[in-house]
């Protein structure tokens, strides 16, 4: 693997980010890095913190990195599993990875899929279908997963803080914050 | 216990049990034409591991230094005809480790009587066996040479052996009657030969850019120097006519490479003065002024590779050495990095010993040229 690159992204990262985006080696490993994206205040993603967890392949930058949503997101281009539909994540001739490519500008391509969906390339069927004929339903039920699974509260949940109590409080939390999506929706 | 002992019997034919539960052995071990005397007890139960080994005065010789070894093939053995084995091959290599003459007194009369010659003080390492030792040289440009030689046992009457840093090998003329210091003498003779290739190299050094290589040794015969960002030129300096024009390769844009190879075709043999410097008279040629490291900033010239993100290359250490043709982007690669890629790919073409792909900042049509490894 070389390190020089690595180091260079890093740097990179550290002194650019794009924006909304951080983006850190796991346990100062090289080759496994961790990144959370900031959901657009334009998007249905907004307030929401999603966590990926990024593996680098030892032909890295020769192969494209391994990236998956470590937090439940609904998108069209994002499946269950947190596996991402995207282009650039893929060698070519199906993708379009080259090595001109890096963790910040693969990142950014991220950040940009969660403002525009691709439903064209869908990966959930059911979900690009809600998206092209039923913005709205889609929107409603994009922002309850977040409020559900990706605000720092929940975060703090799955690390293992919480009790029923905050299992309460999340839960009026949600029917609130759904009320207010409703509102912003009309 | 009948199969070890005639295995037993089978390694070592002289060593013979001395209790009838075979719980004893004594006799004698032979190895290179060499017997030793040896007795070797084993605890009750048998267990080689801990066997307890007499030996005499010759063998335990040989052995003082190696017991730690034995004790772990001991440790590792299966059972006592194995041991025996390994104990014999070690002990083969002890001898013939030890067979090694060692040389006469005088070949260390001589050797201080040759080094008084050459000047205790020149002399800046000497091993502990009086073998190999390094001669320290200043010549008259400031530059400091070390001559390694390394003696063999039979000096004089085998040659030694020299080494030192310079453009072509160093082979002293050698004859019985040669001594060290006139050796040395040679080795100064053709440092003073070499005087104004480096003095041509030195000079390249302090007025141009050079991109590799990275720390010149006294050996490199070339310099890649920058004559404006993204085009540089290499320039190898034949070491015994330095001051003819060198053998030169621009690197760079295909475009801008072309009108430099012209310019070095058309003007570069009737144009060259030998009695200017090789870098006036390639300024002269190319009608180009290097870029100087005292006007211009090295990150001007630092060119990073478009795919390891580095200047120098992780293996090789080279500098960026392909360039796209687009006067637009101009990314600068390593061809080995480019190389790497376009194999990669499935969409690559490969044809007259050329991999065809494109630039993978704008998508030009890029051509590299196959290296020679791969090539079935």
């Amino acid at each position: 693997m070389n390190k020089a690159r690595l180091k260079k992204e890093l740097q990179m990262l550290t002194k650019d980010p794009p924006h909304g985006v951080a983006c850190w080696p796991k346990d100062d490993q090289l080759n496994e890095w961790e990144a959370t994206l900031v959901g657009g205040a334009d998007t249905p993603y907004k307030g929401g913190m999603f966590k990926l967890k990024i593996e680098l392949p030892e032909r890295y930058p020769f192969e494209p990195p391994h990236i998956l949503f470590q937090t439940k997101i609904y998108h069209p281009n994002i499946d269950d599993m947190g596996r991402i539909c995207l282009d650039i994540l893929k060698m070519p001739p199906q993708g379009s990875w080259k090595p001109a490519q890096n963790m910040s500008s693969v990142l950014a391509s991220i950040q940009l899929l969660l403002s525009e969906p691709n439903p064209d390339d869908g990966l959930m069927a059911s979900i690009s279908k809600e998206y092209k004929f039923d913005r709205l339903k889609f929107l409603e039920t994009a922002r309850q997963w977040v409020l559900k699974y990706a605000t720092e509260d929940v975060v703090e949940r799955d690390k293992g803080k919480g009790g029923k109590k905050r299992k309460a409080e999340e839960d009026d939390n949600e029917t609130s914050a759904s009320k207010t999506a409703k509102f912003d929706d009309v | 216990m009948a199969e070890s002992l005639k295995e037993v019997q089978h390694v070592c034919p002289l060593l013979l049990p001395a209790d009838t539960k075979r719980l004893s052995y004594s006799g004698f071990i032979r190895v290179k034409d060499k017997s030793f005397y040896l007795k070797i007890s084993l605890p009750d139960d048998g267990d080689v591991h801990y066997a307890k080994i007499d030996c005499d005065w010759q063998l335990r010789n040989y052995l003082s230094k190696h017991q730690a070894v034995l004790k772990k093939k001991l440790l590792l053995a299966r059972d006592l005809p194995s041991f025996l084995i390994d104990f014999k091959m070690l002990l083969n290599q002890i001898m013939s480790l030890q067979a090694q003459p060692l040389p006469p007194p005088n070949y260390y009369s001589r050797l201080i009587s040759e080094i008084e010659e050459i000047g205790w003080n020149r002399l800046s390492h000497i091993d502990t066996k009086f073998q190999d030792i390094q001669i320290t040289l200043n010549d008259t440009g400031g530059r400091v040479h070390v001559l390694s030689i390394h003696l063999p046992y039979k000096y004089p009457i085998e040659p030694p052996v020299c080494n030192a840093v310079l453009p072509l090998a160093f082979q002293p003329n050698w004859s019985s009657s040669t001594t060290l210091a006139d050796i040395v003498r040679q080795f100064e003779k053709v440092i003073l030969e070499y005087q104004r290739f480096w003095d041509v190299l030195d000079e390249l050094d302090k007025k141009t850019w050079v991109l590799d290589p990275s720390s010149p040794s006294l050996s490199s015969t070339y310099r890649r120097i920058v004559i404006r960002s993204h085009l540089s030129l290499q320039v190898t300096i034949d070491p015994l006519h330095p001051q003819l024009m060198p053998e030169c390769t621009p690197l760079g844009p295909t475009e801008e490479v072309k009108v430099i190879k012209d310019r070095l075709y058309s003007r570069g043999q009737q144009c060259w003065n030998t009695r200017c410097s090789v870098l006036e008279n390639l300024q002269n040629i190319l009608s180009v002024n290097f870029p100087s490291p005292i006007s211009t900033k090295e990150e001007d010239y630092i060119m990073e590779c478009g795919i390891c993100y580095t200047h120098r290359h992780y293996e090789n250490g080279r500098a960026p050495d392909f360039t796209c043709d687009n006067k637009q982007c101009s990314q600068p690669y390593h061809v080995s990095c480019l190389y790497e890629w376009l194999t990669s790919l499935t969409s690559t073409r490969k044809s007259f010993g050329f991999l065809f792909g494109e630039c993978l900042y704008c998508n030009e049509a890029i051509s590299v040229k196959l290296m020679v490894p791969s090539v079935e």
